[in-house]
């Protein structure tokens, strides 16, 4: 019989009649409906959880995690928030302690984490599509689901979303939080935080108003070119600008400056004026003497910043400033610009002289060597003009003439939830969100001609912070309800009435932490009245040494006349006083020699205070916290007492540990450190 | 009717051939030089949290036999879990080779081994350890930094100058000595931190902070200092 | 057995029943009536589609809240974790799309077969009702899985509605619930879909098989091509006794094949569902549209025809149009008695012929480059180099060419609107890109 015979008697078997073509359907199928069915038993989750068995029948505890193990689908479901994550269905031992040495995914036990596993789901964290049950849906940017996993290392944005206080275990967000402040995003993007407010810059970019006593076209030309050029930690990024476009916004820049308050004000002498003394050699150290460092940084001779951040690096300012502006600058900055930070320090003449000297001797002649610039025109002026009003230097600088922009650049809240489809990806580069962001942050401009955010110059490490800052803005984070909002407020405090109006004149705040605002580079005066005795504080104030020698910040000195000193620190003792610090606070008789005698020993022998604590300069030498020399004159004994028994709750924050002393050690302590007295003659009553 | 046949059959065989996609990748790197040793110069024992890229790259060096550095030889970096660029480079005039390196998301440890071939068949290598730090790795740090560092760190930054130097004997460890820290086991680490020196029979010059730090900071700065214990710590095996 | 007596015992029941259920298939068929080649049992097939929708429909409704975002979430339910979950949607999707496709088919098939003619008018109305309620059907469940593809979907056809003159917005917000689509849009859609709808259909259906049994079963036409008339509405009696003429046989025989092939099309539809998942996009966005926007595939010939008429023409004079024309055509046998060889005889001479069908391939082919509607010309030349064909064939001439010259007028007004439906479906699904540009599909 043929081929196609046979197939045919086949083919005439099934479907030769009507009810064997219905069989043969019938059949067929019942087959195809138990396929859908049948292959529920081949998903990928039961394949781990197959995985995850043959795995822990090897280990010493395997009777009990196969006790623990439910096969299934496992879920995460917390309906008030929305969180259905099924992650816990393959990622089966997150849970389980013992395997802790397991290092095969999806098998590993959890690492240790702050919130538990059960507090908020895994989604909220890492990312991804929660609801799915496959490797792809769940871990990958798919059609149906756009968000893949976050990479490890932006880990800590999901933080981010509901803390907005500096953690413990956040570092890089921290760091990218305060870069977003410093580097002066916040002057162009309106960054709203989960709790409602705006990220507040911490840079100041000075204001141009006056810029023409300042400085020259030349300087302005050189600067607007390439900041980092004049000022290696500049925070200026640079726009790229070219040749023409850089004269004209200095042409116009000078051509709208008007004469500041200072201008009208007599001339402070020069160095000139000073015939016969080495005004190099003084400068310099007056420069030192001054501890302008604190603040103010110089490049030195093997190219390392010396000095503070907080104030303009100073490594070339003779390149910039004009000589006569530098003197009444010195004399009165608020002068020129009424909101700078820099305090007036109240210079006698000389001092403005030699320090004036000193910087305009800090010069770097290649620096303006070949800036020869055409003269300034109207036409110059005008697109010098309409370059400024373009690239919004207003955001940042007051300029006259030119009105801050609204929302000059894209507002970022939300751009840690950013769609895709409003990205334009770089030809090769990876297509998610993170990468995007990283990209455009390292070379704006690379990503369209048209662009005008500048190049800021960052580290990688850098960059890897401000993506993990930018990641944290969410939708989830700016539409978290306010009771979910970890953060810390901060009121404003503006010191009042006279001694309010001195401490203003000093900018006391730029350096000092008063309840809750101003710097931290100096100590925290919240409850400075408590703490202090009169005549130490007054005596201080006018000669204002340190108690941490080896720091190269100190206070300045103010030439303060006696009776703004004494206003000052009677405002201070009585308005910065801490509660319960009243004479029923401590026993000031039982401060006796007795216990003086115990409290040396404990001191030395007990809690090893000397390991930290100078209190003999001859035979003591650790030095981390304030040396203790003099404590008796500087420290109310009722203070010590308080700050022994519990640092951190009079300064919360401190390095100090809390011994758990009990009240009489803190007694016996506080009696010897009462002892600790310099003795000195003279001084304010 | 079978020229027709064998025609089809062909062509079926030839098209698949011809749509093969052409990949991307790179010819691979070949060198005819051959180094006697392979150095580490830098970024050894670099700690970064999980993830993230370590802040300065591994650079290791390929000597010759006469000990000089050999130019254009071929050195390979693997390491489990690790993301390096690039994965295999010749080195350059000064014999060095510079490698980024991209930690895995796992906490703990890592190896990186770099190996060139050696004259006369088989290859030397060198194997790099970095560190991974998590969550809680991170937390001890930022524990240890503020709390710990200005004593038991002889280094001096220009945040804090260094107090070793001027505390009695026995002076404190600093947190990377494993060959002291690995032999006390958690609990004793945890016991020293919380109830200082004196709890262990040592120097008072370790304070208590029972008070000042909570129980999951002191766990916080032991695992911390778990991870950064050179040579590595290991974990006791588990009893049950 | 006289109605509404007591019923003595279960047989008697069931035989009742029985009776009952045969009343919807008439008593005979004859044997010519059974083969796949009279009606492909594209009736049957559509039944078996509703039934198919039906059954998964339900089950689908144990697990579906019609809530935003719910609806979303329980999508991702039914694909992770439900069992069988994914196969229960797709299932659900393809048997809707098959659904949409048989019932045009059906109504296609019974066109040319003519089995619209008397006394089969309200049969006819009834299938053209149905058809508009399958669709109606079809695009209320597409926003049910509240993904970008449902939401805009719905977002464009509502946006057709609103351009009638007068009542178009009002309209709009009653079907809405609201002036946009939203939660109320949901819920509404919800209701239609799974209750209102459902019901009408299952009416539908009962009259047209009703009909069907009244009207004498399957359509055969005589030698003129004019239907057989059953002689009699067979007596009660008759069903209880056997097949009479060895020519006749039960109702069983056609029963039995229409189930095979239901049968067959299950098979198909299963496999379809088991290998090809039905599409979820992301979640719904309405701050974001994507480019293009589409219809679903049945809508995508009308979006086509939106993109060269305004919306008023396109969405509410031309659908208005064709469905008008389709309810009356049985109402209209001038159409059906006019054949292209009649058409002929209207203009004597060949050359008049030639220019008449000239004048008139030139007038409407200037109208469609006018608006650049290129894909319409296509249907337009075919039908006319036909009718060329026609009248240029003699009289008596045997073959395709008297085959073409004997199609009457109402043929070629089906044909052409079949072709264009047709093409205009495919360019709108598969040549339309962004911005409903043109695009080859094998290099998008």
């Amino acid at each position: 019989m043929s081929l196609g015979n046979q197939f045919g008697r086949v083919w005439r078997f099934f479907v030769g009649t009507a009810p064997r073509r219905f069989a043969s359907v019938s059949v067929l199928l019942a087959i195809v409906s138990a396929i859908a069915p049948t292959k529920d038993f081949f998903s990928e989750w039961r394949h781990y959880q197959k995985e995850y068995l043959h795995l822990i029948r090897t280990r010493p505890d395997a009777g009990r995690l196969q006790r623990r193990f439910e096969s299934g689908v496992h879920q995460i479901w917390i309906p008030e928030q929305r969180v259905v994550d099924r992650c816990t269905t393959c990622h089966v031992a997150l849970q389980e302690a013992s395997l802790s040495d397991v290092r095969k995914e999806p098998f590993r036990q959890h690492p240790s984490m702050p919130h538990s596993l059960t507090e908020f789901g895994c989604v909220v964290c890492h990312h991804g599509q929660g609801a799915a049950t496959t490797v792809q849906e769940a871990h990958y940017s798919t059609k149906a689901w756009e968000q893949p996993i976050l990479p490890a290392r932006y880990l800590e944005s999901s933080c981010g979303q509901c803390h907005m206080d500096a953690l413990e275990g956040t570092p890089q967000l921290n760091l990218g939080r305060r870069l977003l402040a410093r580097y002066g995003c916040a002057h162009c993007h309106a960054i709203t935080q989960p709790d409602g407010t705006l990220v507040a810059p911490v840079d100041e970019p000075p204001s141009l108003e006056h810029i023409a006593e300042k400085t020259t076209r030349e300087w302005i030309f050189a600067w607007t070119k390439n900041p980092q050029a004049y000022a290696a930690s500049a925070t200026m990024p640079n726009y790229r600008f070219s040749d023409p476009e850089a004269a004209d916004i200095a042409s116009f820049l000078v051509a709208q400056s008007t004469p500041s308050e200072n201008s009208a004000k007599e001339l402070p002498k020069s160095v000139a004026s000073l015939p016969g003394s080495d005004t190099v050699q003084e400068g310099t150290s007056l420069y030192g003497t001054l501890f302008c460092a604190s603040c103010h940084a110089i490049q030195n001779a093997a190219g390392n910043l010396v000095g503070g951040e907080m104030a303009p690096e100073l490594t070339r300012a003779g390149n910039k400033v004009n000589p006569d502006w530098l003197r009444r600058w010195l004399r009165a900055p608020q002068g020129y610009d009424p909101k700078t930070r820099m305090p007036r320090y109240r210079f006698d003449e000389k001092q403005t002289a030699l320090l004036s000297s000193f910087l305009l001797s800090k010069k770097d002649d290649d620096l303006l060597a070949n800036v020869h610039l055409p003269a300034s025109d109207a036409e110059s002026i005008a697109r010098g003009k309409k370059l400024v009003n373009d690239y919004g230097c207003v955001a940042c600088h007051r300029i006259n003439g030119i009105n801050p922009p609204e929302s000059f650049a894209p507002d970022l809240s939300r751009i840690g939830s950013k769609p895709l489809f409003q990205v334009g990806f770089l030809r090769g580069m990876p297509e998610t969100l993170p990468d995007y962001i990283a990209g455009k942050i390292h070379d704006p401009r690379a990503f369209g001609p048209a662009l005008k955010m500048p190049n800021f110059s960052l580290t990688d490490g850098q960059v890897e912070a401000l993506t993990t800052a930018l990641l944290a803005q969410t939708d989830r984070a700016v539409t978290m309800p306010p009771e979910l909002v970890r953060s810390s407020p901060h009121p404003k405090y503006h010191p009042g009435g006279d001694a309010g109006r001195l401490m203003e004149d000093l900018r006391c705040q730029s350096c000092h932490a008063i309840n809750g605002n101003g710097g931290d580079m100096a100590p925290d005066l919240t409850f400075e009245g408590s703490a202090v005795n009169r005549a130490w504080l007054l005596d201080f104030m006018k000669n204002p040494n340190t108690l941490r020698p080896a720091l190269i910040r100190r206070m300045p000195k103010f030439n303060l006349s006696d009776a703004e000193i004494k206003g000052l620190s009677d405002y201070m003792l009585s308005a910065y006083q801490a509660s319960g610090f009243d004479s029923q606070a401590l026993d000031l008789t039982a401060l006796n020699s007795d216990a003086a005698t115990r409290g040396k020993q404990l001191f030395y022998s007990k809690y090893a205070c000397q390991s930290c604590h100078i209190a003999d300069y001859k035979k003591d030498k650790g030095y981390v916290g304030p040396v203790l020399a003099g404590v008796g004159d500087r420290l109310t004994p009722v203070w010590m007492y308080r700050w022994l028994k519990n640092p951190n709750a009079l300064l919360p924050g401190t390095p100090m540990p809390n011994f758990s002393l009990s009240d009489d050690e803190a007694r016996d302590l506080t009696a010897f450190l009462a002892t600790l007295k310099e003795h000195k003659k003279g001084g304010l009553k | 009717m079978k020229r027709r046949r064998v025609a089809c059959l062909t062509f079926l065989l030839i098209v698949p051939l011809g749509c093969t996609k052409r990949s991307n990748v790179n010819p691979p790197l070949s060198s005819k030089v051959y180094g006697a040793q392979i150095v580490l110069v830098s970024g050894d024992k670099q700690a970064a949290g999980v993830g993230s890229k370590l802040t300065d790259p591994v650079v290791v060096q390929v000597n010759g036999a006469d000990g000089s550095a050999l130019a254009g030889a071929l050195v390979s970096f693997h390491g489990e879990g690790l993301v390096l660029t690039p994965a295999e480079a010749l080195s350059d005039v000064s014999g060095q080779v510079s490698v980024s390196v991209q930690l895995g998301g796992i906490p703990g440890g890592y190896e990186l081994v770099a190996d060139a071939p050696k004259a006369g068949g088989g290859s030397t290598t060198i194997n790099v350890c970095e560190i991974a730090l998590g969550y809680q790795e991170k937390v001890g740090k930022e524990v240890s930094y503020k709390y710990c560092t200005t004593c038991h760190d002889p280094e001096s930054t220009p945040e804090r100058v260094s107090n070793l130097d001027n505390l009695a004997p026995p002076l404190p460890h600093q947190f990377t000595d494993g060959n002291t820290l690995n032999s006390m086991s958690d609990a004793d680490l945890i016991k020293i931190i919380a109830d200082g020196g004196p709890a262990l029979g040592k120097s008072p010059q370790t304070p208590a902070y029972r008070s000042t730090l909570t129980q999951a900071q002191i766990k916080a700065v032991v695992a911390y200092i778990r991870a950064i214990a050179d040579p590595p710590y290991q974990p006791p095996a588990t009893k049950h | 057995m006289p109605h509404a007596t007591h019923i003595r015992n279960p047989l008697q029941a069931i035989a009742w029943w029985q009776h009952d259920f045969r009343r919807m298939f008439s008593a005979r068929v004859r044997d010519t009536q059974l083969g796949f080649r009279n009606t492909w049992y594209l009736g049957a097939l559509t039944l078996g589609t509703f039934t198919i929708q039906v059954s998964t429909g339900l089950l689908l409704m144990l697990y579906y809240h019609p809530s935003i975002p719910q609806g979303y979430a329980d999508m991702k339910d039914l694909e992770f974790v439900v069992s069988s979950g994914v196969m229960l949607r797709s299932l659900h999707r393809w048997s809707a799309h098959a659904m949409v496709f048989l019932v045009f088919m059906h109504m296609a098939k019974v066109f040319y077969r003519r089995a619209y003619q008397p006394p089969r008018e309200l049969n006819w109305v009834v299938g053209v009702s149905l058809l508009l309620a399958t669709l109606l059907l079809s695009y209320t469940g597409y926003l049910l899985p509240w993904d970008q593809l449902s939401f805009w979907g719905t977002t464009v056809g509502a946006s057709i509605i609103s351009s009638m003159p007068f009542v178009g917005a009002r309209l709009r917000f009653y079907l809405l619930g609201g002036h946009t689509v939203n939660a109320n849009a949901l819920l509404r859609f919800y209701v239609l879909h799974t209750m209102i709808f459902p019901l009408v259909v299952i009416m539908l259906i009962a009259v047209h098989l009703w009909r069907l049994h009244k009207d004498g079963g399957m359509y055969e036409p005589d030698e003129q091509g004019k239907p057989i008339l059953p002689d009699h509405i067979p007596a009660e009696d008759d069903l209880f006794r056997g097949v009479e003429n060895e020519k006749t046989l039960s109702y069983r025989e056609l029963l039995f094949r229409e189930i095979i092939g239901i049968e067959a099309l299950a098979v198909v539809l299963f496999s379809m569902a088991l290998i090809w998942k039905a599409p979820l996009d992301e979640l719904a966005n309405p701050l974001h549209t994507p480019n293009p926007a589409k219809a679903p595939w049945y809508f995508t010939g009308l979006q086509e025809v939106l993109h060269y008429f305004p919306p008023f023409v396109a969405g509410i004079i031309l659908p208005v149009l064709i469905v008008s024309g389709l309810f009356i055509i049985p109402f209209v046998p001038f159409f059906d008695d006019v054949s292209t060889a009649d058409l002929c005889r209207w203009v004597r001479s060949k050359s008049g012929r030639s220019i008449t069908i000239a004048t008139v391939m030139v007038v409407l082919s200037a109208l469609l480059v006018r608006i650049h509607a290129w894909d319409a010309l296509l249907p337009l030349w075919i039908v006319v180099i036909l009718l060329c064909m026609a009248g240029r064939t003699a009289d008596q001439q045997r073959g395709f060419r008297n085959w073409v010259r004997s199609r009457s007028l109402s043929f070629w007004i089906m044909t052409l609107f079949l072709m264009e439906a047709v093409i205009l479906t495919s360019v709108g699904t598969f040549f339309r890109g962004p911005s409903w540009s043109w695009v080859w599909p094998w290099r998008g």
